[in-house]
């Protein structure tokens, strides 16, 4: 009788355990809700015409009351508190575009920044013509030495899904930016367009160094919902 | 029994006559009709054919993505193919004591008929561990030998030992700096007016010399089907080469963890002929071809 209670006690804990293991993954793996791009009716393109559709974007340097942030699902109060210091990106970093369509992303800029690590990053790479306006100026690329975040989408691995590459440099504010009422800067509006292909999986992530430790890619650069997502395109 | 004393002595030139002490082979004939022996054999011949079959399956697996498509590759498969086939038979033997003695060949004995006492000492068998040593060292000989000529041939494949100026090549290489950094990969051609690009470009059966370094952590460049792996370092170049022999467009990989997005760092391998390499250096603003 003991023996079999004592075998019963540890199937229970291993039970408990696996379960227990299963909740976190799942809840630390839950992406946020997605953010669908809005029709926009059809473009005309090198390609002939073509669906269109519209995304906007922001990205923000911290949380604050009109801009909570992310959730963090599973966390001690010391991470919710430090990941109100860290930029991101909103209202969602899981993004779904229509294929084979032209697809318009406007992205408002608040954050400051500074050197980026790879210079080709300080291009709009894979956009229309490899353009992207500032402030609805046309640019092919800024100083590397005043980028703030990338928007930067690539393919999932193991997939069948055709190679896509799209990455664009985000300018950064001043350093002494005076705040607005909603205690951020007025923004950087950076436009640019892209083709999307047929339905797939990527994968997207800023290429600027704007996290905590790890070579400033921890905090909100390893955690889902900040600087990183994912793109469908259906 | 016969002994020495009660047996005549031969003439010197009449031939020995014949003693009773039977002959190696009708030892190794005696041991084989025991039937635990031939059941032991048959399930290692049973084993060592499925591992031969997996042998294929395992190559057949590798080359899914389009592969080998360099000699360095064919090498690498070439020698687990070969190491597999030539290990298969003493692990399926093991493998058969194993099964043998777990589906109980030994037979068994009910707890009511435990021996009361012990039994006789086992003793060595003197043939038996000379032949397992003997088959073991050739084995491990064997596959030592294999091995380190296998790695001098890949080595020199991919310039690990000597500097791409240096190479037997009549072909200039393709010169490509990588370059790492979390969570992608980007190739610049030096000698193409410093072009760069997030897919890597190469022309078919050019030797390609690669100086790979990173911008953060460590990783590791892998082109898959090319069979070359080399760490990616912050603050240090490593170098690697291969010769793509294949047209196609295949794998390169981050082969070191490197944070939240390392299962997609990856990108494409794209060999192409000569002309179309050339077509693609000019359309991306390149000032010179190969």
């Amino acid at each position: 009788m003991k023996r079999a209670l004592f075998a019963f006690l540890t199937v229970l804990i291993g039970v408990a355990v696996v379960a227990a293991t299963a909740l976190f993954v799942s809840r630390n793996g839950a992406e946020p809700p997605t953010l669908a791009a809005t029709p926009a009716g059809t473009a005309q393109t090198a390609s002939g015409e073509v669906k269109h559709a519209t995304l906007e974007l922001s990205v923000f340097p911290n949380a604050s009351a009109s801009q909570p942030g992310p959730d963090i699902p599973t966390s001690t109060t010391t991470m919710v508190a430090n990941a109100q210091q860290w930029p991101f990106y909103s209202p969602s970093t899981s993004i779904q575009l229509p294929a084979n369509a032209l697809v318009t992303v406007t992205i408002h800029q608040y954050d400051t920044g500074g050197q980026i690590y790879n210079n080709w990053f300080a291009q709009p790479t894979g956009t229309i013509d490899n353009k992207m306006t500032v402030d609805g100026k046309e640019v092919t690329s800024i100083p590397p030495a005043n980028v703030a975040h990338t928007f930067t989408i690539h393919q999932y691995p193991e997939s069948n899904e055709p190679a896509w590459y799209v990455s664009v440099p985000l300018p950064a504010q001043a350093d002494n930016a005076a705040n607005e009422a909603n205690g951020y800067p007025k923004p950087i509006d950076v436009t640019f367009s892209f083709m999307t292909g047929a339905p797939g999986n990527y994968v997207w992530n800023c290429e600027f160094p704007c996290g905590t430790g790890y070579v400033q890619f921890g905090g909100p650069m390893s955690q889902r919902g900040f600087m990183s997502g994912t793109v469908t395109v259906v | 029994m016969s002994t020495t004393e009660e047996r005549p002595i031969p003439a010197a030139d009449e031939p020995e006559s014949p003693t009773n002490r039977p002959g190696s082979m009708h030892l190794v004939k005696e041991w084989l009709q025991r039937p635990y022996v031939r059941r032991i054999l048959w399930i290692t011949v049973a084993i060592t054919a499925v591992i031969i079959a997996l042998s294929f399956v395992m190559v057949a697996f590798m080359n899914q993505s389009g592969g080998p498509a360099s000699s360095i590759m064919d090498e690498i498969e070439k020698t687990m193919f070969v190491l597999t086939i030539a290990c298969a038979p003493l692990m399926a033997a093991t493998l058969a004591v194993l099964t043998y003695s777990w589906w109980g060949g030994w037979g068994s004995v009910a707890a009511t008929d435990a021996p009361t006492e012990d039994g006789p000492g086992i003793k060595t068998n003197g043939v038996a561990v000379v032949t397992w040593i003997t088959i073991c060292s050739l084995l491990a000989g064997f596959l030592v030998v294999w091995g380190l000529v296998e790695l001098a041939t890949i080595t020199s494949s991919s310039y690990g030992s000597v500097p791409a100026n240096q190479q037997p090549n009549s072909v200039k290489p393709v010169d490509v700096n990588v370059t790492a950094q979390q969570w992608l990969w980007s190739f610049e051609y030096p000698d193409s007016g410093k072009i760069t690009s997030s897919v890597l470009v190469l022309p078919v059966n050019v030797p390609a010399y690669f100086n790979v370094t990173s911008l953060d952590v460590v990783h590791s460049f892998w082109v898959v089907e090319e069979g070359v792996k080399i760490d990616a370092n912050p603050g240090a170049i490593t170098n690697t080469g291969f010769t793509p022999t294949k047209l196609g467009t295949f794998n390169v990989r981050c082969a070191e963890l490197c944070g939240l997005h390392h299962a997609y760092m990856e990108t494409q391998v794209k060999v192409v002929t000569q002309e179309q390499f050339n077509s693609w250096i000019r359309e991306q603003g390149g000032n010179k071809t190969s």
